[in-house]
């Protein structure tokens, strides 16, 4: 076999270096896929960019969650009443078994704690100081339980290799020194991950058969012996996954923006190709989106889609890479466009914007949220993202506000991951409430040209960086042209939910000349967002008023009263469309007198059904 | 030939219709009243009430999270209707059967209440295949559902029809066989459904085509009522009145099937198991 050298050496499009490269991983690894075992080696260079000197290195071993019941990942799973696998194929594990530094063995004083291990450094690293190490480890693959594993012969290669954490400390023009360490949380079971820019260059052997999907771009190939080695390279990334599987059909496109061609790879299981278009679709759409707030760097994006027993690998991010999975949903339900998009806007709020995934699970979360009803709005409209089947409809955010109203009002988004009461208060917070409070600022607050301003100056200000919740507001608010602290504070540190409601509607006769009209609203909670309120009366007319609880009316109710001819005969809150962070929506309107004709039209609707499963039933 | 004259028979008898009719509608009005009055508070003074009837479904899952207690009451009083469908219309389809496959010339209320425990009795006995069946089939679409919706959904359909087809005729030819001779144990008028379906396999092949597919056109008939009905499509007794309609349909449809199937059971059951009139 002739190698395949190809021109391409460089993953990025735009003149790079675009981060510190604060680490770089020359990597060469084989996996045996009949044991579901990778083993690599790795030659690892660090920088410390920090005022400070380090004394430790530290390193993820994310697969050590997969080890046995005592890990963290299944203690925190047990709290949740999540049971632990026991069958053997679903243990995984990473053993570091050689750490050398400067021809020195090392191995002795690498110390391994669930999935994170430390190496305290003899000589210690002074800032800008480098450290160089080589490691070699053997990682076992458990059968994909969170985000990476092995199923039948699909592979999802990631969280494998030793991976350093990120180094906290502050830089030159920070405050005074301190003593400095790595964040290198463990594998949680609610949470992600967090990891330092740099470079990739991955040599991985598999059998010939395999197709793969990395991150980064395909340097060279190279075949012998009914194995290849592919040689892959990333730039200014901060992980590295590839998937593996001798079925996948590659389908590809290109999208072009501003910025030049993005190529498209949609590696795709035989059994899903009739969903090829809805995943690429949907993955154009997210970048162009994504577009208005800067250029995707990159040249290539991959998607993968999961086999149906590997879905829990099937809607996650990597940089350059996303896993997502193909619902077996007519194309009225959007459920495979909503996994693509919400993956690729991870590519921004995740890939580009590597926040701490564990201390700030919204930051990048909420954000691909907001994003996903972007796209699917951009797709389909924006009355139906979810779906549009028979006349009954749902959008995303109403998934979404539906999740937050029930499961929302435990944690704030602003809590560590692993706080979370459980995965679907972490969902209602992280993922949902963001999305929410995105679209108010949309609708209400300010107008989406300047939602996407604030968003662009918080891509701008912190790509290639690790921000923060302060660092986004601050972003936000200056590109946006307006301090919203009064709106972000409850939204990110308060669990309570907003929710306006019409208190009362009523009418007294003022003597023949005509009646005296009141309605009451008021405010459960969360933002003072303004709201308005059409009031309407017997005779036709209709009054708009508006409710600013701020500044000077901070009170939680507003009443409003009218003296006129007619009495008042309801009142409509946000008569031009809800608040989507409003998480009521039963209340937001009232009438005097009682109308039945709606329950009678929906309880004949229920009858007939009935009739027809009795019919259906047999008597 | 055989459906020919049963249609025949059914339609000189349309007040028989009108009654199995009636119990269906009957049924379903009386058990809709208790949801029907405890929404009133909830949606009468509320125009978000008009949502619920125009396609979005947020508001409907939102009004269940708020009263989770109304679920339950819903699939309590369609429990309760299954139930009380079951007896009545058991025993009018018996009283149908006597008077329409056994010439009974007393009247159908004196034959509804002679044969009605026997008649429940049976109907208890489909009852119980159907939800056995219905189990069973439940583990298969677990197995597909969420991942396979339109299997699951295909699978989900062609098993009520298939079980509902069944079970209509095995149970036509099983009550046939009660009325004729009200003494014979239930168990030997079942075990004599089945032998009657196994001897007469055309004639059985065909009430089991005839009964999927009308019971099917009539069902997707009425779901497609109650889905316009549900977002807005016509009037309220413009719809009202076609599901009256569509239920005398379903009606008319299940009497032939009990006047065709009872005739051959009673034809056909003496002529293959002889009657033992009396012992050495």
């Amino acid at each position: 076999m002739f190698p395949v050298v190809l021109a391409i050496v460089t993953a990025l499009r735009l003149a790079g270096p675009l981060s510190p490269r604060t680490t770089s991983y020359d990597m060469t690894a084989e996996l045996d896929d009949d044991a579901g075992v990778v083993r690599g080696s790795e030659h690892v260079r660090w920088r410390n960019s920090s005022a400070g000197t380090v004394r430790e290195l530290a390193f993820h071993l994310y697969m050590n969650a997969f080890r046995d019941d005592d890990s963290v990942y299944w203690r925190e799973a047990g709290e949740r009443g999540q049971r632990s696998p026991s069958a053997p194929e679903a243990r995984g594990g990473i053993e570091v078994t050689s750490v050398r530094m400067g021809g020195v063995d090392r191995t002795g004083a690498f110390v391994v704690e669930d999935s994170v291990g430390r190496l305290p450094l003899e000589t210690p690293v002074p800032p800008g100081g480098t450290v160089e190490l080589d490691l070699e480890w053997r990682t076992r693959l458990p059968r994909i339980i969170a985000r990476a594993g092995r199923a039948g012969d699909f592979f999802a290669v990631a969280q494998w290799f030793p991976k350093l954490g990120v180094l906290t400390c502050p830089g030159p023009d920070g405050p005074a020194p301190r003593p400095c360490g790595f964040r290198a949380e463990p594998y949680h079971h609610l949470g992600e991950f967090f990891a330092d820019f740099g470079t990739y260059d991955v040599r991985f052997t598999v059998p010939a058969r395999f197709r793969v999907g990395a991150t980064g771009v395909l340097v060279d190939e190279q075949a012998a012996g009914g194995r290849k080695t592919l040689h892959f390279r990333a730039e200014d990334v901060h992980d590295f996954v590839l998937a593996a599987c001798p079925r996948f059909e590659s389908v590809r496109a290109v999208y072009p923006d501003a910025w030049g061609e993005i190529e498209l790879e949609l590696l795709v299981m035989p059994e899903h190709a009739a969903f090829a278009s809805r995943h690429l679709r949907a993955a154009a759409a997210a970048l162009g989106e994504l577009e208005q707030l800067g250029p995707y760097p990159y040249r290539r994006l991959t998607i993968v889609d999961v086999p149906d027993g590997a879905r829990r690998a099937g809607s996650q991010e990597y940089p350059t890479l996303v896993f997502t999975q193909s619902h077996d949903a007519p194309e009225g339900m959007h459920a495979p466009e909503a996994t693509t998009a919400h993956e690729t806007a991870h590519q921004f709020f995740y890939g580009l914007l590597a926040s701490d995934e564990i201390a700030t699970p919204w930051l990048d979360e909420g954000l691909a949220e907001s994003f996903t009803d972007r796209v699917l709005a951009r797709l389909f409209g924006r009355a139906q993202t979810a779906y549009e089947v028979a006349g009954h409809r749902l959008t995303m955010l109403d998934i979404d506000r539906l999740g937050y109203r029930h499961d929302g009002a435990v944690d704030s988004p602003e809590t560590r991951a692993f706080a979370f009461l459980h995965q679907d208060s972490y969902h209602a917070s992280a993922y949902a409430k963001i999305a929410l409070a995105v679209r108010t600022l949309e609708d209400d607050v300010l107008d989406p040209q300047r939602v996407v301003a604030g968003l662009r100056r918080y891509v701008e200000r912190w790509r290639f960086a690790h921000p923060d919740a302060e660092d986004f507001v601050r972003a936000f608010d200056e590109g946006a042209g307006e301090d919203l602290h009064w709106f972000w504070n409850p939204v990110l540190f308060d669990a309570e939910p907003l929710d306006y409601l019409v208190l009362d509607v009523a009418a007294q006769p003022l003597g023949p000349a005509g009646f005296r009209s009141e309605v009451v609203l008021a405010r459960r909670g969360g933002p003072p967002v303004p709201v308005e309120v059409d009031v309407r009366f017997a005779d036709g007319r209709t009054v708009r008023e508006k409710w600013t609880p701020q500044g000077s009316d901070p009170s939680r109710w507003r009443r409003f009263v009218y003296e006129g001819a007619a009495p008042v005969d309801e009142a409509v809150l946000a008569p031009a469309g809800a608040i989507a962070l409003d998480t009521t929506r039963w209340n937001d309107g009232l009438r005097r007198l009682p109308d039945p004709q709606p329950r009678r039209r929906f309880i004949a609707s229920l009858g007939v059904a009935l009739l027809g499963l009795l019919g259906a039933w047999g008597r | 030939m055989i459906l020919r004259s049963a249609i025949a028979r059914v339609a000189a008898s349309p007040r028989l219709v009108g009654l199995l009719a009636l119990v269906d509608l009957t049924v379903v009005a009386v058990a809709a009243q208790p949801l029907s009055a405890a929404l009133a508070y909830d949606l009468d003074r509320r125009p978000a009430a008009l949502h619920l009837v125009s396609g979005d479904d947020a508001s409907l899952v939102e009004l269940v999270q708020d009263r989770p207690e109304l679920l339950q009451l819903a699939l309590r009083s369609a429990e309760l209707a299954l139930l009380v469908h079951l007896v009545l219309g058991s025993i009018v389809a018996g009283g149908l059967v006597a008077v329409l496959v056994g010439d009974d010339r007393r009247g159908l209320w004196v034959a509804c209440r002679e044969h009605a425990l026997r008649m429940i009795g049976l109907g208890l006995f489909a009852w119980l295949g159907r939800a056995l069946a219905l189990a069973g089939l439940g583990l298969s679409v677990n197995a597909l559902w969420p991942h396979h919706l339109d299997a699951a959904i295909a699978l989900l359909a062609l098993d009520i029809a298939g079980t509902s087809a069944l079970s209509a005729v095995l149970l036509a030819y099983a009550r046939a066989l009660a009325v004729e001779r009200p003494a014979r144990p239930l168990a030997r008028c079942l075990v004599g459904a089945f032998v009657v379906a196994a001897r007469n396999r055309r004639a059985s092949l065909l009430f089991l085509a005839w009964t999927a597919a009308t019971a099917f056109g009539v069902l997707v008939a009425q779901e497609l009522l109650a889905w316009g009905l549900s977002i807005s499509i016509g009037g309220v007794a413009v719809s009202l009145f076609a599901a009256a309609l569509l239920a005398l349909v379903r009606a008319a449809l299940d009497a032939v099937l009990l006047v065709a199937a009872g005739r051959v059971a009673v034809e056909r059951y003496s002529s293959v198991v002889p009657i033992v009139t009396s012992t050495a």
